[in-house]
Order: structure tokens, then sequence, then C-alpha cells
């Protein structure tokens, strides 16, 4: 009695310190978790992209279902609201005000900013071809606009600064915004300051647009038909959170009530339900403080995830229940079946520490999270489960399910060729399976649905949003050598515009040059004597008037003075964003991107770049770079599942010290894990990564059964109620993993589906095998 | 059954036209009343659908010693669509259609813009676009428009009401006989000139 007591006491404490320890940490909600710690430097860049750069921030909104001068005035009081929120960096809607400081700044700055100005460029000779193409201009139908700056800038800056800017294409206007080009959306940019992974930043933002829109709506006459359509990647996240927590929500209630229903129709008894989730949530407060202890955070994913993973906790206290006659002491069978519970637990474990060496912090959590949760929830139905329960088992527990299974290994002879059969058919199958076997591309993982991906096509087309699939990346220091290392690139790669490899490139040092080349730029500018000498020359023969251009005069001899541009000259223009975009700091220094459009033979652009002399630089090609990376994590899971499963055979062998015996146990787990794989073959068409999880789960639980199959006379312990506690293991564990299964989520579907099948074959296929010799009906008459 | 109606459609179109002619006719023979005045004026060039025509422009810069001049070919086509197409001394075409206005030339990137998101512009082109379309009411929320001369040979002077319009252009003089237009002089703030002198392809 006393021992009870102090077991007891000492559980509640154990309980208490890890409640403690919870409180204490944080609870995170980063999604990087599930991206690599150690990738090669492209995947680094990849990474921090995905994490924090400017286009993991960059939300595209959508306003339709008005006539066209609503949508605008929502548009324009939406934006005004939200330019004046400090979560944004920038709001964008076509406004022409922005556009406005954009030209100031680009003309103020003309001659730092243009790659054409060099000592070359104001000679007579260049000034002279300079003021015909001029002449020509004024008399076309834009020379009224002409005129106005050839006066100040007859070498034409600004237009080449321009047709710069241009480049990246944008939507058309109306009335002041932009606009679909059929004028049934409203079209805006928006970036969130908070970073990408920040997902509760990201749907404060999101709310904040919301109403932001709301009040825009009820503002603007005629637009109360007026909706808006979001999309880009915080939007995503943030969704795809939301649904998913939801999903797991609605299914893990259903599959609970159901599990609860299944374990209430078994025992008939609540106080049995109430003392069969006792080692389960000891597990799961348990494994969340060793996940808190051991990375000094828990992420969200990991306990929506472990706590359908330590399912199997559940039918530690179902074997003892359901195995224990009524009346008959618990600690006499618990005593019984602890060394197949032991080895079942330690099987699992072995499974399980394949995610605990991912390299995907998110994943090594759910590993840690698992074992130690499995751990405890056995060790307290080892010691605290019988201290709770009375001496003599109060619980009839009914054994009409294993009948069917009794009945099946009466013909276990034929059921075995059958099996054989099945397992030789699934071999067949996936040896001459058509394609891959597993998904290579990142798509499959991500939780967005067709239309969804549609909508972001058409937004990012409609707003000329930047989707690039090549950039150049170059390595530096410090934001100078970075700026500068981008403009000795640009000049290799302006002869592959000229010959057609790629349609152009943007550059950091385009919008913001490098230190150097403003003060080179500004030495290239003549005094007043020689460029008055050259510019008197140059007019000749070209019908200007002498006197025009005193403004250039004037200007040049500003320019050769003028404070070099810096980069907080760029707040509150839209070239901060661009410039932000490729130009990044890092931990280790500062990158610069340079993104090509219109590359139509990556190959040779690729092999030209060792001529560049730039040791740093990096062609980084995103749709293959982020396929490598699913590629490594998924041979890295492969090889990590593999010896998680040699591990389980050498442990098994040690235990049960018999080729026979370990054949007994491993061989219908093996037919059950290639029966499954085949199924989702035949039916998905290529396996994800998520199956396999699946499938790792297939072999933790399956073990289990076939553990107890495997054992021969066990003392005390009816084999058919032996058979009927597996049986109702097994209905929990495909009912809670077959309602996952009807996610639309990739992982939650991936997983449920898998281990659903694969458990129900691990029951039936570990019966068969192991069916007992002897008429199994004599132990019938045991059954009180 | 249909063809009961089909039959009434040719003759209500048949009709209109008829009665489309008569009312060109009327017009044209009112031309010489002494009532003649901007809105006849205006009647009589919203029935013209479409036209073409060859041009003459000849641009006088302060900022150049002597003026410069291009020519090409001018096609409306009622209401809203005009395009200018530059043959000499560099190819180029200016459209306008609807509310977008697209500027190609040689060697450089098309343009395009809104002309309600400019709207200097924007009346600038409707100067003469109203003026085709025989708008008055467009012409007048734009300009203060004066009248002169007789149907044979009429002048309208345009003074822009646009403020931004207004630095840029003091006045715009088109000068017509009937339903043609013969020539569109611009004056700019600066004193600057454009005159474009038109031919109207024999129909």
């Amino acid at each position: 009695m006393r021992v009870r007591v102090a077991t007891i006491i000492l559980w509640i404490a154990g309980l208490l310190v890890c409640g403690l320890v919870i409180l204490n940490t944080r609870l995170s909600t980063d999604m990087s978790a599930f991206l690599p710690r150690s990738p090669s430097t492209t995947q680094r860049i990849l990474v921090d992209q995905l994490r924090e750069g400017v286009v993991s921030r960059l939300i595209l909104l959508a306003i339709e279902g008005s006539d066209p001068d609503a949508l605008a005035a929502v548009s324009k009081a939406m934006a005004g609201e939200l330019r004046t929120d400090p979560g944004f960096g920038i709001v964008n809607n076509g406004d022409p005000a922005a556009f406005d400081r954009d030209r100031a700044l680009l003309w103020r700055n003309r001659y730092l900013l243009s790659p054409a100005v060099t000592p070359e460029h104001f000679t007579a000779a260049a000034l002279h071809t300079a003021l015909e193409a001029d002449a020509g201009l004024l008399n076309s139908d834009i020379g009224m606009l002409a005129k106005r700056t050839i006066p100040s800038d007859p070498t034409g800056e600004m237009p080449r600064l321009l047709n710069a800017l241009a480049a990246e294409s944008h939507p058309e206007t109306y009335d002041g915004v932009w606009m679909s080009a059929d004028h049934r959306r409203a079209l805006l940019m928006v970036q969130t300051l908070a970073p990408g992974f920040d997902l509760n930043g990201q749907e404060q933002a999101i709310n904040r647009i919301e109403m932001a829109f709301g009040a825009a709506r009820n503002q603007a006459p005629g637009a109360s038909a007026a909706r808006m359509v979001e999309s880009g990647p915080p939007v995503f996240a943030v969704h795809s959170r939301t649904r998913m927590i939801q999903d797991v929500r609605r299914l893990s209630t259903i599959a609970m009530v159901l599990v609860a229903a299944i374990l209430l129709l078994t025992y008939r008894s609540a106080r049995a339900l109430v003392l069969a989730m006792v080692p389960m949530v000891s597990g799961i407060i348990g494994g969340v403080a060793a996940v808190a202890l051991g990375f000094g955070f828990v992420h969200g994913i990991t306990l929506g995830f472990g706590v359908t993973l330590i399912g199997e906790a559940v039918d530690y206290a179902i074997y003892l229940f359901t195995q224990t006659a009524q009346g008959a002491a618990p600690a006499a069978t618990l005593k019984s079946i602890w060394p197949t519970l032991r080895i079942g637990m330690l099987t699992s474990v072995c499974g399980f520490s394949a995610m605990l060496f991912s390299s995907f912090t998110g994943f090594a959590q759910l590993g840690l999270f698992t074992i130690a949760g499995l751990v405890i929830a056995l060790t307290v139905t080892r010691w605290v489960l019988p201290a709770l329960l009375p001496a003599k088992s109060p619980f009839r527990g009914t054994t009409v399910f294993a009948t069917p299974f009794i009945a099946l290994t009466r013909h276990a002879s034929r059921a075995r060729f059958v099996v054989a059969g099945l397992t030789a058919a699934a071999c067949v199958a996936i040896i001459l399976h058509p394609g891959r076997y597993w998904e290579s591309e990142l798509e499959s993982m991500s939780p967005l649905s067709p239309a969804e991906r549609h909508l972001d096509d058409q937004l990012r087309h409609e707003t000329g949003a930047p989707d690039v699939r090549y950039f150049l990346i170059e390595k530096a220091a410090d934001r100078e050598q970075a700026l500068a290392a981008s403009e000795r690139i640009a000049t290799h790669l302006n002869p592959m515009v000229a010959a057609g490899m790629m349609a152009g490139f943007d550059y950091p040092g385009q919008w913001l040059p490098s230190e150097a080349t403003q003060r080179a730029r500004q030495a290239a500018l003549p005094e007043a004597t020689p460029l008055i000498a050259a510019l008197t020359q140059a007019l000749a023969g070209t019908g200007f008037r002498a006197d025009s251009f005193a403004p250039f005069l004037a200007d040049v001899a500003t320019a050769r003075q003028q404070n070099l541009l810096r980069r907080q000259d760029l707040d509150g223009t839209n070239l901060a964003l661009r410039l932000d975009s490729l130009l990044l700091s890092g931990p280790d220094g500062w990158v610069a991107l340079l993104p090509l459009r219109g590359v139509t033979n990556p190959v040779e652009i690729a092999a030209r770049l060792p001529g560049f002399n730039e040791p740093g630089l990096l062609f980084l090609d995103l749709k293959t770079e982020s396929d490598h990376l699913l590629d490594a994590y998924l041979r890295e899971a492969v090889t990590l599942s593999l010896v998680g499963g040699l591990v389980i055979v050498i442990l098994l062998s040690l235990s049960l010290r018999s080729f026979r015996r370990v054949a007994a146990v491993t061989l219908p787990l093996a037919a059950a894990v290639i029966c499954s794989a085949a199924l989702l073959l035949v039916f998905d068409g290529a396996l994800s990564i998520f199956n396999l999880f699946g499938l790792l789960l297939v072999v933790a639980v399956g073990s289990n059964y076939c553990l107890f199959f495997e054992r021969r006379n066990p003392a005390g312990i009816s084999r058919h109620r032996m058979v009927a506690s597996l049986v109702v293991a097994n209905l929990c564990t495909v009912v809670g993993f077959g309602i996952l299964s009807f996610s639309d989520f990739p992982v939650l579907h991936g997983i449920g589906g898998t281990v659903a099948i694969g458990a129900f074959l691990c029951l039936v296929f570990g019966a068969v095998v192991n069916a007992p010799r002897r008429d199994p009906l004599e132990d019938m008459h045991c059954v009180p | 059954m249909n063809s009961g109606a089909e039959r009434r459609l040719v003759m209500a179109a048949a009709f209109a036209m008829v009665s489309a002619g008569a009312f060109q006719a009327h017009a044209q023979r009112s031309g010489a009343m002494p009532e003649w005045g901007p809105r006849q004026l205006m009647d009589a060039l919203r029935q013209v659908r479409s036209s073409s025509a060859r041009y003459v422009e000849t641009r006088t810069y302060r900022m150049l010693n002597q003026t410069v001049s291009s020519s090409g070919r001018l096609i409306y086509v009622a209401p809203d669509r005009l395009q200018k197409e530059t043959i000499e001394p560099v190819p180029a075409r200016l459209t306008v259609n609807g509310d977008r206005l697209t500027i190609e030339r040689q060697g450089e990137p098309t343009r395009e813009i809104s002309l309600r998101d400019h709207s200097e512009i924007g009346a600038f082109v409707e100067s003469i676009r109203a003026t085709l379309a025989g708008d008055l009411p467009a012409l007048t929320r734009y300009f203060t428009v004066g009248l002169a001369g007789d149907a044979n040979a009429w002048t309208l002077t345009l003074a822009p009401m646009d403020p931004k319009l207004r630095e840029l252009v003091t006045t715009i003089r088109i000068k017509g006989t009937r339903a043609s237009i013969v020539d569109v002089e611009t004056t700019e703030a600066d004193g600057d000139r454009t005159d474009m002198a038109i031919r109207p392809d024999q129909k």
C-alpha cells in the first residue's frame, strides 16, 4: 500500500515538473523548422529567402466584383489606410505619387546612377550623337514631352534609367490605381515588415489588411459587392496553418470520439476509458517537456502531430485491460506481458530514431517527442497504472472481436500462401511500377490546392510580381563589396543579353551604385570650361540654339559636387523594395542577387561564369535547387529508415535469440510494409516523404502485434484474450489514422492513409504467420 | 419562323441607313443656312463613321533654329479609335483606343498609358477625337470652344480648361471644310507651335 501511494506521488510530482518546464517554454510557429539545418550555400540562400526574403513577405491582393470606379476607390482608401500602418514596408497600388517620388529620386541622381556616365560620354562627338537623337525625338509624337527634359538631360540619362525601371512590367492603371487589363480587378502589392517565418506576425498583417478592406468597402460608393482575394507566401502560410489546425482539430475530435466509443463498447466502463488515457496523456506531457529541454522551444506542429504519433501509447493500456480477465490481478498480467511490451516499445523507438537524426529541426523534434513519450507512457503503464487499479480487475472486457481472427488462423496454412502470394504480387507491382518511386518535386508537399496555385499564377502575372527562376548569387563581406561585385558581373552579363541568351537582368548596383562607382561617375563629369567647349563643338549642324542647354551645364556642375546616394535616400520609394530584394544581409555577410529574365540558354550562361573571374559567384536555378533540397531530404529519410529497420532486426535478434522467432516477427512486418507501399504506389502514383513516415509508424505499431502473436503459451493469459486486445488496439489505430486520411493536406492524408492500411495488414499478416498449430478452440474454454 | 424576324431586322437596318443618309443630306443642305453653328457642325462631323488622311506636321521649337517636319497617315474609326502613323523621317505609330494611348517607335520600348490617369494628355487627345466624333459635350468638358466661319470654311478654337494642360498648351485651332478637318494648329504655353496639315483620302 505504501509503495502504491509513493508511486502515485512520484508520478504526480513528475507530471508537475514536466508541467513547469512546459510553462516556461516558448511555443514556436516558425515554419522554417521544417527546412533543413545544414544545406549548401545556394540552399541556405534559398532557405533564407523562404524564411525572410522580400518574396516571403509579399502579399498580392485583388479587389473584384464591382465596377472599375468603385474598385479604384476601394483600392485608394485601402492603400491610404495601410500606408499609415507601421506593420507594412511597402504598399503599392499603382499610386502615381509613389512613382513621382521614384522619378524625382532618379532625376536628382541621374549622373550617379546611369551606367552610361563615363569620360567618353561627354566628348564633342558623343554629345553630337546625343543631340541628333534629341532632335529626332522633338520631331516625333513625344516631342512635346521630350522638350521638357532635353535642355537639362541632352544625353538621355533619365530615359535610360526609366527603361531599366520599367523592365519589370507593371499592370495597367485606371484612375490612378493598378487594374487588370479587363478592368475587373484592382491590384495591390503589400510587403509586410514581419519576416515570412513569423506566422503570427503575418496573420496579424493579413487581419489588418482585411479590416482595411472592410472599412474601404463601406466608405467607397457602389462598392458593397466588392470582394478581396489574397495570395502570396504569407497568405498561403497563414491560411494553411489555420486550415491545418482546423483539420487536425476536427479530424482528431472525430477520431477521439470513435476511439472512446470503441473503448466504452469494449469495457463498458467510463473508468476504464479514463485509465486507458493515463499512459498516453502522461507520455504527451513528458514528451513535450523532453522537447522543451532538448531544443529550448516546442514547435506547434510537434504538438499537433506528436499526439497522433504516440497513439501507440493507448495500446499499452488496452493490452493490459483486455488480457486481464475480470477478477484476475492486473499486476500478474503485466508481469507476463512486460517483456513483450518492452521489446515492442524499443522497436518503436528504433523506428522513430530515424526522425531524431533528421537534419530538419521539426522532424528531429517529432522524433524526440515520440521516443520520450513512448518511454514515459510505457513506464506509467508498468508502474503507475497497477497502482491506480484495484488488485482485482473490475473490467470485463469483451473478447468478441477476437473470434474472426481465431477463425482466420484456423485456416492459417492456406492463408500463409495467400500472404506470400500477395507479398510476391506487391513486389512485382513495385518492380514494374512505371515512373519514379518518390515524389521528387517540392510541389507534391505543398498544401496548396490547384485553385490557389492558379490564383497565385494569375495575380503574379497581372501585377508583374517577380517570379524569376534563375539567379546569380555573389557573396561579399560588406554592402559596398556586394554592390561593387554586382557591377562587375553586370559588365559581363551585358554581352550575353546582346547575344540573346537572356532578355535582361537586374542587379543591386543599378539602384545603389557602390561608392567607388559613384565617385568614378562624378569624376567622369567634365568641368564647366571643357564641357562648354565640347558642347559648342557638338551643337554644329544639329539645329539646336546654343543657349538652350544652360540647365544641362548647371546640373552637371551640381552633380560633380553632390552628396553620394546612400541606402536611406531610397526610403519611401519603390526603389527601396527593388534594392532590398537584390541585396541581402545575412549572419555571415552580404549577398547580391542578380535575377536573370527570359533566360533562353541556362547551360551556356552557367558555362561562362568561370570566365568572370569571380570566385564566389554561384548560378542558382530555383526550381532545380528546391527539388534537390527535397531529394536530399528524401535520401536522408530513406537511409535513416533503413538503418532504423536494421537496428530493429538486431534488437529483436538479441532479445529473441532465435532466427525462427526473429523471422516470425519481422516477416509479417516486412510483408505488410511491402504490400502497403505497393498499394500506395498503384493508387497515388508515387510515394511521398509523408508515406515514408507513415511506414515507420506501421513498423512501430505493427511490431507490437507481431511480438504478441509470436509469444508461445503466454503464462496465465488466454490466446483468445491476447488476440482480442490486439484487435481492439488495431481498431483504434485504423479508425484514428483512417480519419486523418480524409484530410486534404498531403501530410495528414499521407501519414493517415499509410498507417491505417499498414497497421491492419500487420495485424492480419502477424496473425496468419504466427497461427498456433494447436486448435485455438481449446483456448476458448479458458475464457471465463 | 425565323425568316419573319430576319426580314424585319433587315428592313429596320435599311430604314436606318436611308434616314441617316437623309439626315446627312439635310445637314449639308442646312450648312449654307444662316443658323449654322457648333451644333450643326458637330452633327455633320458625327455622320462620319471612319476616315483616313495623309498629314504633314511641322513643328516650331524655340530651342531649334529651324522647323522640323514629319509626315504620315491618320486613321479614325468612330467613336474612339484614332491612329497616327508616322512614315517620315522615323517610322512610329501612335494609337488611341478608348482609354489607352500607345506609342510605338522604332528601337524603343512600347509605351502605353491610360488617358484617364494623365488628364493633360487625355484632354489633348480629346481635342481631336471629340471633334472627329462630333461630340460637343466632350469638347466643352475640356475646352472653351469658339467657332468662326461657315460650313465650307470653319475654324474651331479650343482653349483648355484643365490647369495641367493649360501649363503646356494655350490654344488648339482646328480648321475644316464641311465634315472634314484640314488643319490642326497647336500653340504651346512657351510659344512653340505644331501645325498639322491634313489631306483627306478621296472616298
